[in-house]
């Protein structure tokens, strides 16, 4: 397994308050990593620190080194290459306001100043293409994003995300507010994305981190308790917490 | 129910009655007012008052040609100003600003907004006119900006406000800059509520009068440029209005006409397309 | 930070402070202006009600009077009309009525306080004489509020329109307060037997009345302020009033009436000076207003 992203005693926290305390963790490249865990136990923190959303929050702080690719993420002054070689799924679909489905996609490569309206044109379809939502919505390109269904919206984030050619994909919860349905698409999604991005998923639902997911990590209370394959998390659990965690979440 | 005493029936008779009236009182000037422009206001209507300069006093005829002419220039040349201004300031109250200073802000904003409009044209007359020692287009359009402003920042910062954060998120997720996300992707997202902002501020100044009094000042002649006086619909008629001639009258209702239908105009289109 | 980052930002915060700016502006060159007029009679400025450009003798007396008395006045006639229309509209009226209600008081916000005075004039001055103005004089004469001999312009007529054109302030955010009062008080107090009156005497006013008074207060900042349509039917005479129904004069209509013939320096500084007068009681009504307002809520 090759590393993709690397944590080194990794703290962070909003204010007075910290989330994190002394994150080691090693995300590998082109695998579904699944972040689980307890509600408020930081899994979004964490998840945040990757792409340097973090700071967008006032008063956030973090110690500590995050590598991409072997560079020290926090190292550089400006985030926004960062962000581009670093996508971000939310946990509700967040399609932009007043624009079709098109310019959706199309937006990031534009405000990167691309100008070459066929290139783009291309990527949209190829990033539409990657996130299963072409066939959908090739014909109404015009649409408005926010006229989809929830979950074509979450493909489209998907798609939005991937037009400018990440190579990781940060999920936060992608599914919690999509149907069965929809849920099981994105699922089929991540998986066949995998080949291509490492992907960094945050869950709570322990059955969709068996669906989709390589590794594992458990985080308690902001701290790392248990990393390993998932299969292997699931079956035999090393950490009595991880266990109980899972084995009530897998009750229902 | 006969357990209601008489008393307090006849107590809630009493305040269906009063309580109608009192519709009855909002509405009635509402709908005499409306029905004194159209009526006075049609009467008023001719291709000469749009076309011809107003007659001496006393003589027939004549036009409002040249306040047409000068509530274009005042109203765009104050947009011209305003909108800028107005919209930016809003976009830092909304985008930049930490808590506290954006409060402080909003509320200077609205001391403003709250400012009698006749104190703008005073100001304006004060720090404008008296060192350039001539009323002019220029003073007046001033004078509705300071009007204009507040308005247009205060409904861009709302109308940005209710831009949902993950909007913003997801847009600098992408790695976009925060001011290009905001150019390009807040403010498209709010631009609903911004343009209906605008807009309305614009009607709002269009029929503003008592601003002009000491900055634009009122002319019976074309403005051939900004820097000389100009009159305006609403200057027509206030002055025309109060005056003793049959013929000023007729013009002063027949530029309320046109102003009561711009002003209405603009507040059917916003309704309709932005449902403010 | 990018330059086009740097750029952007310093343009929206250069924009906002323009607005501060203005507010300090404004008040210091008003106080500033005024300080001749200041320097000359003192605080008998205030006190004094005589206005004589010829002589250049100044006094603000009479207008601050009219202005506050045409507005207080005007807030107590606009007030019960306002609200009871609003109470009218969301407690009695069927469905259809209360929608056609807020494109009312926006029509009704929406025009001109220029047209209102033009309107004033030609259609509610005549009425008001014919049918108010004389009746009150005949049968009241003997009190000076309504002595003299009613010939239109006047304070009472004033004060009428100033309560027309607040009227719609007033309404909407009382129907807004209406509103947020929970259906389930009201309908509690109908099911236990209280008539409607009852119960929105008990149950809607209290939980109404803070939304109110705020409203007042914000329409007596209008109404303070209002120029054109006051300025056209008031008749402007300087003097103390005694009459409603004779003409009167306030701080806006002194002003505007005076646009074309202030010449003098010290005119010029009385004018401007009476402006600062107004700047400050208006920026401290709304002030209040705004309080009451964030209060109850709204913003
Ligand atoms: N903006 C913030 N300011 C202050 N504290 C915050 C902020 N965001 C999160 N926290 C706190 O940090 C802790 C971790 O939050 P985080 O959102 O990372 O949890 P989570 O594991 O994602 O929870 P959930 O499963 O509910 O999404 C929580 O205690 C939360 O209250
Ligand atoms: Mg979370």
């Amino acid at each position: 397994m090759k590393e993709k992203i690397r944590l080194e005693h990794v703290d962070a926290g909003f204010g007075e308050k910290q989330v994190l305390y002394d994150i080691n963790l090693i995300i590998p490249e082109r695998k579904v990593t699944v972040i689980m865990g307890p509600s408020g136990s930081g899994k979004t923190t964490l998840l945040r620190l990757l792409n340097r959303m973090h700071e967008e929050v006032r008063g956030a702080w973090i110690r500590g080194k995050v590598f991409l690719d072997g560079l020290d993420i926090y190292s550089l002054r400006d985030p926004t290459p960062v962000r581009r070689r670093v996508g971000m799924i939310f946990q509700r679909p967040n399609p932009f306001p007043k624009m079709s489905i098109y310019e959706n996609v199309a937006i990031g490569l534009k405000l990167y100043g691309v100008k070459d309206e066929e290139f783009i044109r291309q990527k949209v379809r190829e990033a539409l293409e990657a996130a299963a939502l072409w066939e959908e919505v090739k014909d109404e390109l015009d649409k408005p994003g926010t006229a989809l269904s929830g979950g074509q919206q979450q493909r489209l984030c998907i798609a939005r995300a991937l037009a400018v050619e990440p190579d990781v994909l940060l999920m936060d919860e992608p599914t919690s507010a999509l149907d069965p349905i929809s849920t099981s698409k994105i699922e089929l999604l991540i998986r066949s994305l995998s080949k291509k991005y490492t992907i960094v998923l945050v869950t709570h639902n322990v059955q969709q981190a068996a669906r989709v997911s390589d590794y594992a990590g458990f985080i308690h209370k902001g701290r790392i308790i248990e990393f390993s394959l998932t299969a292997e998390m699931l079956t035999k659990p090393k950490n009595e917490l991880t266990e109980r965690f899972i084995s009530r979440r897998a009750l229902g | 129910m006969n357990k209601i005493s008489i008393k307090r029936r006849i107590l809630n008779v009493i305040f269906y009655v009063l309580s109608a009236i009192a519709l009855l009182l909002l509405v009635t000037p509402l709908v005499s007012i409306f029905s004194a422009v159209l009526i006075e206001g049609v009467k008023a209507l001719s291709w000469d008052m749009f076309t011809k300069l107003p007659q001496p006093p006393g003589s027939k005829g004549g036009g409002i040609a040249n306040a047409i002419q000068g509530t274009l220039i005042l109203v765009s040349l104050s947009s011209a100003i305003s909108i800028p201004i107005g919209f930016l300031a809003g976009i830092f109250m909304s985008e930049y600003s930490e808590n506290g200073l954006s409060s402080f802000l909003k509320s200077i904003t609205e001391i403003l907004s709250g400012i009698p409009s006749i104190i703008a044209g005073l100001f304006v007359f004060s720090v404008v006119v008296l060192p350039m020692g001539t009323f002019s287009a220029l003073a007046g359009a001033l004078a509705l900006s300071v009007l204009s402003i507040p308005l247009i920042a205060r409904a861009t910062e709302s109308a940005l406000a209710s831009v949902p954060r993950d909007i913003r998120e997801a847009a600098l997720a992408l790695g976009i800059p925060r001011w290009k996300a905001i150019i390009w992707i807040v403010v498209r997202a709010a631009s609903g509520g911004i343009i209906a902002g605008i807009m309305l501020s614009i009607a709002r100044v269009a029929g503003e009068t008592a601003p002009l009094l000491f900055t634009a000042f009122g002319s019976q002649y074309f403005a051939k440029s900004l820097l000389e006086p100009v009159t305006a619909l609403p200057l027509v008629i206030y002055v025309y209005g109060s005056s003793p001639w049959e013929e000023w009258v007729r013009l002063a209702w027949g530029a309320s006409l046109l102003l009561v239908i711009t002003v209405t105009m603009i507040s059917v289109i916003v309704k309709e397309r932005y449902g403010k | 930070m990018s330059l086009g980052e740097r750029l952007f930002r310093a343009l929206t915060e250069a924009s906002s402070y323009i607005i501060l700016f203005l507010v300090i502006a404004i008040g210091y060159s008003l106080l500033l202006d005024s300080l001749p007029v200041f320097t000359k009679f003192g605080i008998w400025f205030l006190f004094s009600s005589e206005w004589d450009p010829v002589r250049q003798i100044f006094g603000a007396l009479p207008a601050v009077i009219g202005t506050l008395e045409t507005s207080v006045l005007a807030l107590v006639m606009a007030t019960p009309v306002a609200v009871g229309a609003a109470l009218f509209v969301h407690e009695i009226s069927p469905a259809p009525i209360m929608r056609l209600f807020s494109p009312i008081i926006d029509a009704l916000a929406s025009i001109p306080s220029v047209i209102y005075g033009l309107w004033g004039l030609f259609f509610l001055m005549p009425l008001l004489k014919e049918w108010v103005m004389r009746p009150l004089n005949e049968a009241l004469g003997f009190i000076p509020l309504f002595s003299g001999s009613p010939q239109g312009p006047s304070i009472l007529l004033a004060s009428v329109i100033l309560a027309i054109m607040i009227l719609p302030t007033i309404a909407s955010l009382t129907l807004e307060a209406l509103k947020m009062v929970p259906r389930e008080l009201v309908e509690g107090a109908l099911a236990l037997g209280a008539t409607r009156w009852e119960a929105v005497r008990i149950t809607i006013l209290p939980h109404a009345s803070e939304s109110i008074k705020a409203s007042m207060m914000l329409a007596l900042a209008r109404a303070l302020g209002e120029t054109m349509a006051v300025t056209m039917v008031i008749g402007n005479t300087y003097k103390l009033p005694v009459s409603l129904l004779e003409p009167g004069v306030t701080i806006t209509s002194i002003i505007a009436n005076s646009y074309t013939e202030a010449t003098s320096e010290l005119h010029i500084s009385a004018l401007l000076a009476l402006g600062f007068i107004l700047l400050l009681i208006s920026v401290v009504v709304n002030v209040i207003s705004r309080r009451l307002l964030g209060r109850v809520g709204h913003e």
